[in-house]
């Protein structure tokens, strides 16, 4: 080996030399794109099934013959456009959500990052105790508490457990660990408190994680359906979007059109949402486990 | 510490954002639309996937109750089901009609829940129950012992009147009888029925079914004349449709699931043998290589190469669609006929009489105009309805299929039945059919020894 | 530090240095009353229960038993061992299927995303996507595609003329279908672990060994592999626990079958406590495997050595 002194770049890329022949570059894209296929073909599947009309559902062709918006219309075709509801209703509950996530989880993260208080470790350690149970467990309890507090079919009901989760405070944590101490440090020989520090210095430098987490918060929030169909459920109207679009599934429903359809039209947002933002969550997931 | 704790973190993510089973949040992603079969491979699964009814006709029998109960002029009834999708639609499409037609002012509100069962039961735990539900013939008697379902009360009993259990086939009557009382009244009954090519069979020169059921050498003789024909004679998959198969055969054969107190497995007798070795044998000589959840079988069925598959009506509205399909009871393949069957009944989940009579007025009515429910792939469990010749411009196919209501053998009601019968025999039939496992009565004689024991247990989980 | 305190009680003696203050406290106190009410106290709740027979309609039908549901799942003769053990083993030959491909195909992708040409952030984009589906989104779609009558898969094999076999009903097809639809929906996420890893190793390095006269391979081989030791152990440790924890997807595609060949243990303790009204038992179990998790990930690291970087 070299005696060269490695250094720690912080350059974000790399170049390695591939083979410069224009047969490898050639076999590394076929390569790439094989791969891509894969991930790509089967949403590129759900869409075409999702155009196909009854008798095409089990056709080999990706092309419907006759393209046809049938699959969508037991969706979109209610006299009280439900489904309207029911996006607008997944919309304000995941923002309220990932807002409250935000907040309580930037708050308790720098506390555990940070602050020095007895009961400390103590505290963190059941908080991985908590962890390894299966999610089941806590669904009944959880039930029974949301209803002493009269909050059944009401938006708190629906959030109030979620905001137990510990993986926003861990997340915010690892990155205010990850802030050098020196910008406290200045801030406190200035004379200002804990909680002017926080806000002025600290929160500035964490929008990136911030928007992270707040995303990953809005997605699991958006995806959620079994507590949300648990918790609502009195009037229509009020569903969020998977739960909605579950009631027009027939029980034993193999209308493949109609549940690929159902796909489409939860995922799209979905999609949506990531492409704008893939940026943020890719480096931000990044920061995780090797960091310190 | 800290080296844990640096990798916890991630952990963390990986469990929020995977799966439910890490306690994060307290949010299960649990399973959602669809119910794949073999998780129930016959009591619990439902008749689904209609079409729009072909115009809601006044059915026959409908003799509409004159006189209103005391106390329920402008009750507000709420009224939970299982019937997700286009069935739901109907059933709403009943409720308003009622709404609007009743001249005591009771109102229905339908409401198709997900995930029923558990919805019911976590609105038991905290008081918020509705006024009723739709229930499937094998989940009452445990809602009945876990206080979910309500007795009829004598209010709700006298819009019936007396006779109205002689209305309906006795199997179906009397699953909603526990203890004395009554918690359901039947609505209908899904049976495992035939389904078969016109075209295939007009080639082979066979005489198409009536709408009684084939007798085993007309179903025999099915057999022989389309192998000759060239043609795939029989599409039998595993899963539900033979778990379906097997219960409609034992009893065929003259066994079967429990013996009639509800307390001993009985499924591994001879019949039952009989009736698995069966399945084997149709599967090895008339059948191509099917198996799996999801129906292929049926799948098979419509590119229209097959003579004949047996299947829930829920595939009618579906079948319907091609003009090849026709529709008849299941044959008698073993000694004599009967088919399996699941079953939607009415209950009551609130105590207070004017509520039971208000809602017992809906439940007299929607019987009455079953009909109209039949068009959305059921089979009216009401005697009139059934026999009233005006069901065949309704609901074509299902007219074509009613005998199967009074063949078909339901098991005797016990509470926890699901976990103590099906899923010990279901995985013996996939794997009998699969050639796992070569000796039929050793391995249904190890599921019913287990059976044994779960439902041991189920009598002290649920009560006698 | 001069931090603001508000000193409750300051010991007068030995502790007079350090001051309690009420402010880490007011951090977190909004987060913690969130933890108590809906993920302590259930976490108590369950520990428990796990004591006693438990039916939550059933106040009056809840005995006490002692171990006696831990004990049972011991018991050959016992109602849930079968099924238990079968959960576990279930899971046991899932953690054998997956783990490999998760942990290895995700290498192979980094590697391959880790240099500069045009296109990469695109592929990038695309390799991570599914993640972002929902569990119910990503196994419906792929039992759609493994279907034995009419799924992609199979149209694909009947068109090059191969026997399209039963995916979900049989075995091992049944698991194939499974690990393939758990890599498509989660690798993403592994990758890019992978990834930053391999950003964070000096190309200084590369550039020396080159010099040296190392080719592509010999690189790889001396210098990254080494100096991804430590991400590995940890990105082995995440997915063992994640598939561990495997229940979305044999639900929704192969309803634990065929003949309960994919029932897992997360499933089986759904089957138990939420369709069997065994919730005692579900909960014991749920200890059980909450346990057994925790040992195995303690053994991991200690198996895997150091977790610091080198």
């Amino acid at each position: 080996m070299s005696t060269l002194q490695p250094t720690r770049n912080d350059i974000p890329e790399t170049e390695v030399e591939i083979g410069e022949s224009r047969l490898s570059k050639l076999g590394f894209y076929v390569l790439m794109t094989l791969f891509a296929l894969f991930f790509l073909l089967p949403l590129l599947w759900m869409v075409s099934t999702a155009f196909k009309p009854f008798e095409e559902w089990l056709s080999a062709s990706w092309i419907p013959e006759n393209p046809t918006l049938e699959n969508f219309t037991s969706i979109f075709n209610d006299k009280s456009l439900p489904v309207v509801s029911w996006f607008f209703n997944s919309l304000l509950i995941a923002a309220l959500f990932t807002a409250a996530i935000l907040i309580i989880d930037s708050l308790a993260g720098y506390a555990y990052a940070r602050l020095e208080f007895p009961g400390k470790n103590f505290l963190f350690g059941l908080m991985l105790a908590t962890l390894v149970m299966p999610g089941i467990m806590f669904l009944i309890p959880n039930y029974l508490t949301v209803a002493r507090l009269e909050w059944i079919g009401k938006i708190q009901g629906v959030i109030a457990p979620g905001l137990s989760g510990v993986f926003g405070v861990f997340f915010m944590r690892q990155f205010f660990q990850s802030l050098p101490r020196e910008l406290e440090e200045a801030a406190y020989i200035d004379g200002a408190s804990v909680w002017h520090t926080f806000v002025s210095v600290i929160l500035p430098l964490s929008k990136g994680p911030i928007i992270t987490l707040g995303i990953i918060t809005f997605l699991t929030s958006w995806n959620d359906f079994l507590w949300p169909l648990l918790i609502l459920g009195g009037n229509r109207n009020e569903l969020t979007l998977p739960v909605g679009l579950a009631t027009l599934q027939g029980q034993y429903t193999f209308d493949y059109g109609k549940l690929m359809a159902g796909a489409l039209v939860l995922t799209l947002p979905v999609l949506l949402l990531y492409a704008i933002f893939q940026r943020y969550i890719i480096r931000s997931i990044s920061m995780t486990g090797i960091k310190g | 510490m800290k080296t844990i704790t640096r990798y916890i973190f991630p952990v963390l993510l990986v469990c929020s954002l995977l799966l439910s089973a890490c306690g994060g949040g307290a949010t299960t992603q649990a399973p959602a639309a669809t119910e794949p079969a073999a998780t129930e491979p016959s009591g619990a699964t439902e008749a689904p996937g209609a079409t729009e009814a072909p115009g809601a006709t006044e059915a026959p029998g409908t003799g509409g109750t004159a006189e209103c109960p005391a106390g329920v002029e402008g009750m507000a009834i709420e009224m939970w089901s299982p019937f997700t999708g286009p069935d739901g639609d109907e059933m709403t499409a009943l409720a308003e009609r009622f709404s609007s037609e009743n001249t005591c002012g009771i109102t229905v509100t339908h409401v198709a829940q997900p995930e029923y069962q558990q919805k019911l039961e976590a609105a038991a735990a905290a008081g918020g129950l509705p006024a009723m539900t739709a229930v499937h013939a094998t989940r009452i008697a445990a809602l009945v012992s876990r206080n979910v379902l309500k007795p009829f009360g004598p209010e709700a009993m006298a819009v019936f009147g007396d006779d109205f259990g002689s209305e309906f086939p006795e199997e179906l009557w009397s699953v909603g009888e526990i203890n004395g009382e009554r918690y359901s009244i039947p609505l209908d009954v899904h049976p495992l029925i035939m389904f078969y090519n016109k075209d295939l069979f007009a080639a082979a020169g066979i005489e198409e079914p009536g709408t009684e059921p084939w007798t085993r050498e007309e179903f025999e003789d099915a057999l022989a004349k389309l192998e000759t024909s060239g043609v795939t004679p029989l599409s039998l998959g595993t899963a539900f449709q033979a778990a379906a198969l097997f219960q409609a055969l034992i009893r065929q054969n003259g066994g079967s699931l429990t013996d009639e107190a509800g307390a001993t497995a009985t499924y591994n007798s001879e019949a039952g043998v009989q009736a698995l070795e069966k399945i084997k044998e149709l599967r090895d000589k008339y059948t191509p290589d099917i198996a799996g959840t999801g129906d292929p079988e049926v799948n098979f069925f419509k590119e229209g190469n097959v003579g004949m598959t047996f299947h829930g009506p829920w595939w009618i509205s579906d079948l319907q669609k091609l003009d090849f399909v026709g529709f008849a009871p299941l044959p008698t393949i073993g000694d004599q006929p009967a088919t399996w069957g699941g079953s939607h009944h009415l209950a009551l989940t609130s105590e207070d009489p004017a509520t039971q009579a208000a809602a017992a007025v809906w439940i007299k009515w929607l019987s009455d105009n079953s009909a109209a429910w039949a068009a959305a792939g059921q089979v009216p469990a009401r005697q009139s309805v059934r026999d009233d010749p005006n069901l065949a411009s309704v609901a074509a196919p299902i007219s074509r299929v009613v005998e199967s209501a009074n063949m078909v053998a339901l098991p005797t009601q016990a509470a926890g039945l699901e976990g103590a019968l099906w899923d010990q025999f279901g995985p013996v039939i996939d794997a009998y059919l699969a050639g796992d496992v070569t000796d039929a009565k050793a391995a249904l004689d190890e599921a019913a020894a287990k059976s044994q024991q779960v439902m041991e247990e189920n009598l002290s989980t649920y009560g006698g | 530090m001069a931090t603001k305190v508000e000193a409750l009680n300051v010991p007068a003696t030995r502790k007079a240095r350090k001051k309690i203050s009420i402010i880490p406290y007011l951090f977190i106190v909004p987060h913690l009353l969130f933890f108590a009410a809906f993920l302590a106290w259930p976490f108590f709740y369950g520990v428990y229960i796990s004591l006693f027979r438990f039916d939550f309609l059933r106040p009056d039908r809840r005995p006490f038993v002692g171990l006696k549901n831990y004990v049972e799942l011991f018991d050959p003769k016992s109602v849930p061992f079968d099924d238990f053990w079968n959960g576990l083993s279930n899971t046991g030959e899932f953690i054998l299927w997956s783990v490999l491909p998760l942990v290895g195909i995700a290498l192979v992708l980094a590697v391959l995303l880790n240099r500069n040409y045009p296109g990469r952030g695109t592929f990038r984009t695309i390799f991570f996507a599914p993640y972002t589906l929902s569990v119910t989104v990503a196994s419906v779609l792929w039992w759609w595609i493994f279907q034995g009558q009419g799924g992609l898969v199979n149209n694909i094999l009947k068109g090059i003329g191969l026997d399209p076999p039963n995916w979900l009903g049989d075995m091992p097809g049944a698991w194939i279908a499974i690990t393939i639809a758990t890599v498509w929906w989660t690798i993403g996420f592994n990758t890019i672990i992978f990834l930053t890893a391999l950003q964070e190793i000096p190309k200084s390095l590369y550039e020396a060994a080159a010099i040296d006269g190392a080719n592509s391979q010999q690189q790889f081989m001396l210098i990254t592999i080494p100096m991804l030791r430590s991400v590995m152990v940890f990105v082995l440790t995440i997915t063992l626990i994640a598939s561990a924890n495997l229940f979305g997807q044999p639900y929704l595609m192969t309803g634990g079958g065929p003949a309960e060949g994919t029932q897992t243990v997360i499933y089986r303790i759904f089957i138990e406590g939420i369709q069997r009204s065994q919730m005692g038992r579900a909960a014991a179990m749920s200890i059980f495997v909450a346990v057994l998790l925790l040992s195995l990930t303690y053994l991991n690291f200690k198996f895997f050595g150091s977790t610091q970087e080198q």
